[in-house]
């Protein structure tokens, strides 16, 4: 598929089994804190305000931001980057809602455990079912993305790389938990800025802005167009994308429930003001390809071509570590609150409700093992590409911000709109993914759940006792 | 066959060798961007060709060397015609054609009006809410 591999395989592999042996040291050494369940699953619920600004950025710089960043400015333009850049509003809009997060559920786990209390069990179970395939689809575009990048960068075949890069991140997150989650996170976020801040200088300093301008102009006169229709309509759908994905997902519950009290939203907010420049910066590596010269035989793969073709074996050797690091950060995360969920959601809520802390702990691990599984099934095949896998889960999260939000904030939302919300919101939103286009699927998903929301509030207002949110410990 | 007969160029170089394949992945785009890939033997070197009228005439190279795919991307409205051939035989492919129809202003335009919408409502319930909140707070 790639004949333009700037590193061999045997490099590949040299840099692949490095990096895999200091995140899995780091797994096993930060593991070794986690005694109890509340250790294993949220850290001890006391990580302070700079570890949990690292993990919040790192875990939102994903595979998808470095390689997919790149991708959506190679096909929306100006207007791709900067949209994807607004995915930063995801976390600052999730500031004040850490805050309150912590305040009313001091001892909750999950955001299912959220919808639980907040709704009752058929807005639950929809919601679990939408987290649930929406954690598979985050999942299945970081192993393509790992996949992906391995054979841009040193030819290894796709299936070879996206099977390593995912074994890798199962094991340390299986050994560590939350507490390895968050410390590989914080070194990885370091990597992950000053990596792709030098790629994007060193770029534009050897070619300059004018002469990539032009290139574009001549070659992709599209791209530089601010009134391309499909990527004005993507501007907004990836904003609320961002928003339902962090809105929702147990990945971000699960910090705000293991931040400090007080931290989550001065930890969350610093998160997304440093996050915004990474997509543009990321992105900006794509427009460089005209001018290079540079074929891009497959979208998602323009970020690492870009870099190792201008830099040479120097570039491809960073941009390895930023999308590893990237990858690692957002794969482990994903993993951990993924298995939290099914662990505390679906066995001990439904299953087992007396199941000892071991036992818990010993599902979690399980429970791990299988969605790697599950994803790496599902990878293999590679049946899209990166921004379209992504975005067929656009729908689904939409439909959640509004019910998750106006469920937090107001006491009249009702279980019933919330629950047609995220139904309605999903299945509209679906039927404009494969109607209109991939790049409305979320604004539509968000708008129609919004609208089930706020008509049935106002048609039906519940009265909430916030007090009911102060569930018991499990067991 | 009729087809493959009305498109067929005369041979100018070794007729012995297989006319590559090509493809893409839509025949009509809406977002100005599609993938075009071939079918020839690994490491063969093609020439890609790009025309914006059926007869090719002042077409451009878009792509010569041994990859199997393209990515085209940033096309304005219009009927864009491709076609393939071996760098050392003259046989061109059969040719490939995609439309280019970007949706219409009102439909963008409908769309980012609708997201800001959300958006802005989104605003309003989490800043009036963390206000809210705060009192709450600072009365218990």
């Amino acid at each position: 598929m790639n004949n333009d591999a700037i590193l061999t395989p045997s490099t590949g592999w040299l840099l692949l089994v490095l990096f895999s042996a200091v995140w899995i040291f780091l797994g096993w050494w930060w593991g070794r804190k986690a005694k109890s369940l509340d250790g294993y699953m949220l850290a001890g619920r006391n990580v302070g305000l700079a570890l949990g600004t690292a993990t919040a950025m790192a875990t939102w710089v994903t595979s998808n931001t470095t390689m997919m960043a790149p991708q959506l400015a190679l096909q929306m333009g100006l207007w791709g980057m900067i949209g994807y850049s607004l995915g930063s509003m995801g976390l600052i809009f999730f500031a004040p809602m850490a805050e309150r997060i912590r305040a009313l559920m001091p001892k909750g786990y999950t955001s299912g455990d959220f919808v639980r209390l907040r709704y009752g069990k058929a807005a639950w179970r929809v919601f679990l079912g939408i987290s649930i395939f929406y954690g598979l689809g985050w999942l299945i575009s970081m192993g393509m993305a790992g996949g992906i990048l391995l054979n841009a960068l040193t030819g290894i075949d796709y299936q070879v790389g996206m099977t390593a890069i995912l074994v890798v991140c199962m094991v340390y997150t299986m050994l560590g938990g939350l507490y390895a989650v968050i410390g590989t996170d914080f070194i990885q976020s370091v990597l992950i800025l000053v990596g792709i801040v030098t790629l994007a200088v060193i770029a534009y300093t050897r070619i300059g802005v004018e002469p990539v301008y032009q290139a574009l102009l001549s070659e992709r006169p599209g791209l530089v167009n601010l009134l391309l229709p499909a990527a004005i309509m993507f501007l907004f759908n990836n904003l609320l994308f961002g928003l339902g994905e962090i809105f929702h997902s147990n990945v971000w519950w699960s910090r705000a429930f293991a931040f400090r009290s007080g931290i989550g939203m001065p930890a969350y907010l610093m998160a997304g003001v440093f996050w915004a420049p990474v997509p543009v910066v990321a992105g900006a590596l794509a427009f460089l390809a005209p001018a290079l010269g540079i074929n891009v035989p497959a979208v998602d793969m323009v970020g690492p071509m870009v870099a190792a073709q201008l830099l040479g074996t120097a570039g491809a050797v960073v941009i390895f570590i930023v999308v590893f690091s990237s990858l690692a950060s957002s794969l482990d995360s994903l993993l951990a609150a993924t298995s939290d969920l099914v662990v505390e959601d679906v066995y001990r809520k439904h299953f087992n409700p007396s199941a000892s802390e071991a036992t818990l702990r010993r599902v979690a691990v399980v429970t791990i093992l299988v969605l790697s599984v599950a994803a790496w099934l599902l990878c293999l095949p590679r049946i899209t590409h990166l921004a379209g896998m992504l975005a067929i889960t656009g729908a689904f999260v939409g439909s959640t911000i509004w019910p998750i939000a106006a469920g937090l904030y107001w006491r009249k939302t009702n279980a019933m709109g919330a629950t047609l919300g995220m139904v309605a919101g999903s299945g509209v939103g679906l039927w404009c993914y494969f109607e209109v286009g991939w790049y409305v699927a979320a604004l539509v998903g968000a708008a129609v759940s919004m609208l089930c929301v706020v008509v049935s509030t106002a048609l039906r207002p519940g009265d909430f006792d916030w007090q009911q949110l102060r569930e018991e410990e499990p067991a | 066959m009729l087809g493959l007969s009305l498109f067929a160029q005369p041979a100018v170089a070794q007729p012995a060798v297989a006319q590559p394949g090509l493809e893409a992945s839509t025949s009509r785009s809406d977002t100005g961007e599609y993938r075009l890939s071939w079918t020839v033997d690994a490491d063969a070197e093609v020439v890609l060709e790009e025309a914006t009228s059926e007869d090719f005439s002042g077409a451009r190279v878009l792509y010569e060397g041994i990859d199997a795919a393209t990515v085209v991307s940033g096309r304005l409205d219009g009927t864009y015609h491709y076609r393939l051939r071996l760098k050392t035989d003259g046989n061109w492919s059969a040719p490939v054609a995609v439309e280019v129809v970007h949706h219409s202003a009102a439909e963008a335009f409908g769309f980012l009006a609708l997201g800001g919408l959300v958006f802005l409502a989104t605003a309003v319930l989490i800043i009036s809410g963390h206000r809210a909140h705060r009192r709450e707070m600072g009365a218990t």
